[in-house]
């Protein structure tokens, strides 16, 4: 006995005891981690699930307290993250896009492996403009599940964004091909509209608000006023006018019921009353978008002033608070301000995205700077889809009268 | 038609023409600490400028000189407040207004200009909301309340931003709490987390059962590794893990092979097991910076992972050491029966590794 109870055994056999035992706590961490409460989630707009403006703020607050509790439940994480982009789109803040990003990767906590979590984390890109990172994402997901169509609509969305329109419609026939829905059905729409049938893109839409769950006024909001934006191109003000009504029934003050019905009571004559929405919803959310739309119904009221004013804060929040260098382009190209600048940041965005809007924004600057041989290129690729956007048509109209000129 | 971006959960589709979800460069830092607060909002000057000359119904200007340009913006100060507002439990205060142009830094400096707003907290205040209508879009409010972790709020301009609790947040991570988790993190990552790591250890073992030969050769690779760590944490070197993976399943092959080739140490073993501790540095250079240091502890975090890596090097020695010590009493019959056999699987292994890294 007394020969095994050398200091050296001693030692030896205290090092393995405290081996065996980090082991354990090892092991028993991981176990532990394998049982990491997993909420299975219900997304906002099915099971009863209301999106309303109240609903959502109020499952947002809750889903909030509930992961301060479980951070590591990936399933709450995923319905936050639902939520706050819901929120993003009728509030305009796209910090909480950033926030569901933040919780979910938290609640990963290195699984990169969770597919429902990836499957949110390729919308949260597509929502910060992150468009390949978002198509790498929904890549692998369609390779895990090729049966979910939910990832063709996120590959389609992010070829689209890029241009890469034959890629982005493919994926979309996919989509729709595997479940047609709401989801599906709205993709349709934005592709048919793409392609200058109008028509074609009502009928999708008007399916796709059809499909929409009756709870979920949030989408059905968005939905109509997508059909409301249609109509108002075919010229259709009172169909119009009545979507947005819907949309607004369904969702009191969804933005883009608002801004929808400003655009029909403007092209009925009724700027005042176009300027009091906006105004309204400028004072809540402002946007440069919404200063653009205001300075443009100022100058036609007349009240230069005040369009240099709105102008002012658009070119302002562009610069610096959204950006957005498509749309700053297209801006300043628009109103004759700092057309060399203009060029030199369509141009930019042109390298990085060649859809259509993007090469609208490059021709247009470019026709303001005079370089209609430029202008005629750029304008040729934002026609390629055939588009009937009334802005691009008249851009590649006031294109055409001045080649025509220069050539004579 | 301006539609941006599909949000496939939502099934539905969103317009950020019309509601844009880039972030821009508008934010605001808060510290409410003791009875005071400090806020700065980050401007950039000409923006300001045109903002301000709108908000307040002036003439907007255009490209005026730097100097009247800040003159300027001193002058609207009162704009810079009308639209901005920090309220304890719903009543505001008016903070003091600060403009500080970087350029009365350096004129080369790269930070942003930053609006100061500082006042008092009043007493018994639990909660504060803060509003900037100056921003056209989302912008990020950074609060920190005493030394409490930095919390982000995220805000669209012109909307008040939820209140925020004054109540003191718990304290952050203390010295002695690093300590304990990066030593924890830095054995665990040998064992159980770390087989490539505890097979070369057991092929540095193998060798010999002298433990004056076996400490010189762990010494020698733990100060290999304790440089590389270093260098790579304080980005002073630095290899991809495409390169440093494979090459480390391609050192156990090394050392399980040499194994089964020569009987004893040789002169030039301690210096390729140098070599090897080198590379073995950066790969756990690659873990810590995925686990992340905090900045405040970076030392103290980056020696204990360090100590937390030794640790459990010696532990598989050790354990080594004891279950193969009655074998090791007949220097041929452990040769053949437990160095040569278990040389071979670690090198079969390693080769496994090697191929399945680099390809």
């Amino acid at each position: 006995m007394g020969k095994l109870l050398t200091p050296a055994n001693l030692v030896c056999v205290a090092i393995i005891a405290a081996v065996a035992a980090m082991i354990v706590v090892a092991n028993l961490r991981d176990a532990r981690r394998s049982h990491v409460p997993y909420t299975r989630p219900a997304l906002a707009g099915t099971r009863g699930i209301g999106t309303s403006r109240e609903s959502l703020e109020q499952r947002a607050a809750e889903l909030r307290a509930r992961l301060t509790e479980r951070p590591q439940d990936v399933g709450l994480a995923i319905m936050l993250g639902d939520v706050l982009l819901r929120q993003a789109r009728t509030t305009g803040n796209a910090g909480l896009a950033i926030e569901a990003e933040r919780a979910l990767k938290r609640a990963l906590d290195g699984d990169v492996a969770s597919y429902d979590a990836n499957r949110l984390l390729a919308s949260l890109y597509l929502s910060q403009h992150r468009f390949r990172e978002a198509i790498a994402i929904a890549e692998r997901n369609r390779d895990a599940r090729p049966s979910d169509p939910i990832n063709y609509g996120v590959i389609g969305d992010g070829h689209l964004e890029l241009g890469e329109y034959d890629r982005a419609f493919d994926a979309f026939d996919r989509m729709v091909a595997l479940r047609p829905s709401a989801a599906a059905y709205a993709r349709v729409a934005y592709a048919r509209e793409l392609q200058g049938n109008l028509t074609g893109a009502i009928d999708a839409m008007t399916l796709a608000a059809g499909a929409t769950a009756a709870d979920d006024s949030e989408s059905l909001a968005w939905h109509r006023s997508q059909i409301g934006d249609l109509y108002v191109r075919l010229g259709k003000l009172k169909e119009a006018e009545s979507e947005y009504i819907a949309a607004s029934h369904a969702f009191p003050g969804h933005p883009f019921a608002v801004i929808g019905y400003a655009k029909v009571l403007a092209a009925r004559g009724d700027r005042s009353g176009a300027v009091t929405l906006l105004q309204n919803l400028q004072r809540t959310a402002p946007t440069p978008d919404l200063a653009a739309r205001l300075g443009d119904l100022y100058r036609q009221l007349g009240r230069e002033a005040d369009a240099e004013r709105e102008y002012s804060l658009a070119e302002a929040g562009w610069r610096v608070d959204a950006p957005e260098p498509k749309n700053l382009a297209r801006f300043l190209a628009d109103h004759d301000r700092h057309i060399a600048e203009a060029v030199a940041i369509a141009e930019q965005a042109a390298a990085d995205r060649h859809d259509i809007f993007t090469s609208d924004a490059l021709a247009w600057a470019y026709y303001k700077a005079g370089r209609t041989g430029d202008a005629r290129r750029a304008i040729a690729l934002a026609l390629r889809t055939g588009t009937r956007d009334a802005d691009i048509l008249a851009h590649a109209a006031a294109i055409a009268a001045a080649h025509q000129v220069a050539s004579r | 038609m301006k539609r941006a971006c599909g949000l496939a959960l939502m099934v539905a589709l969103c317009s950020a023409d019309v509601y844009g979800h880039e972030i821009g460069a508008s934010q605001a830092a808060a510290v409410f600490r003791g009875a005071d607060f400090q806020i700065d909002v980050v401007v950039d000057p000409d923006t300001l400028l045109s903002k301000l000359e709108a908000f307040g119904g002036r003439a907007v200007s255009h490209g005026l000189p730097r100097a009247e340009r800040d003159s300027r913006i001193r002058e609207l100060s009162e704009v810079f407040l009308a639209e901005t507002s920090v309220q304890f439990d719903g009543d505001s205060v008016r903070p003091r207004f600060e403009y500080l142009p970087v350029w009365a830094f350096s004129d080369l400096a790269q930070s942003p200009s930053v609006i100061r707003l500082t006042g008092g907290i009043p007493p018994g205040a639990a909660h504060v909301a803060f509003r900037y209508g100056l921003a056209l879009g989302t912008y990020a409010l950074n609060v920190r309340i005493g030394d409490g972790p930095v919390e982000t709020h995220w805000i669209v301009g012109g909307a008040t931003s939820e209140p925020v609790s004054l109540a003191p947040r718990a304290s952050p991570l203390t010295r002695g709490d690093v300590v304990r988790q990066y030593l924890a993190l830095g054995f665990t990552h040998i064992v159980p987390h770390g087989p490539d790591h505890i097979l070369f250890v057991l092929g540095i073992f193998l060798l010999t059962s002298r433990w004056r030969s076996v400490v010189a050769q762990v010494s020698t690779f733990t100060l290999a590794h304790s440089i590389t760590l270093a260098l790579t944490m304080y980005g002073i070197v630095s290899l991809p893990a495409k390169v440093i993976e494979p090459m480390i399943a391609l050192s156990i092959v090394y050392v399980a092979i040499e194994n089964l080739i020569v009987a004893e140490l040789k002169p030039w073993r301690l210096a390729l097991v140098f070599s090897f501790g080198l590379l073995h540095g950066m790969g756990f250079a690659g873990v810590l910076r995925d686990l992340g240091l905090p900045r405040a502890q970076f030392l103290a975090a980056l020696m204990s992972f360090n100590v937390g890596v030794e640790a459990g090097q010696l532990t598989v020695i050790a354990v080594a050491f004891a279950g193969l010590a009655y074998w090791q009493r007949s220097r041929v019959t452990y040769r053949r029966l437990i160095v040569q056999p278990a040389s071979l699987v670690i090198a079969l292994i390693g080769l496994f590794w090697t191929i399945q890294r680099a390809w």
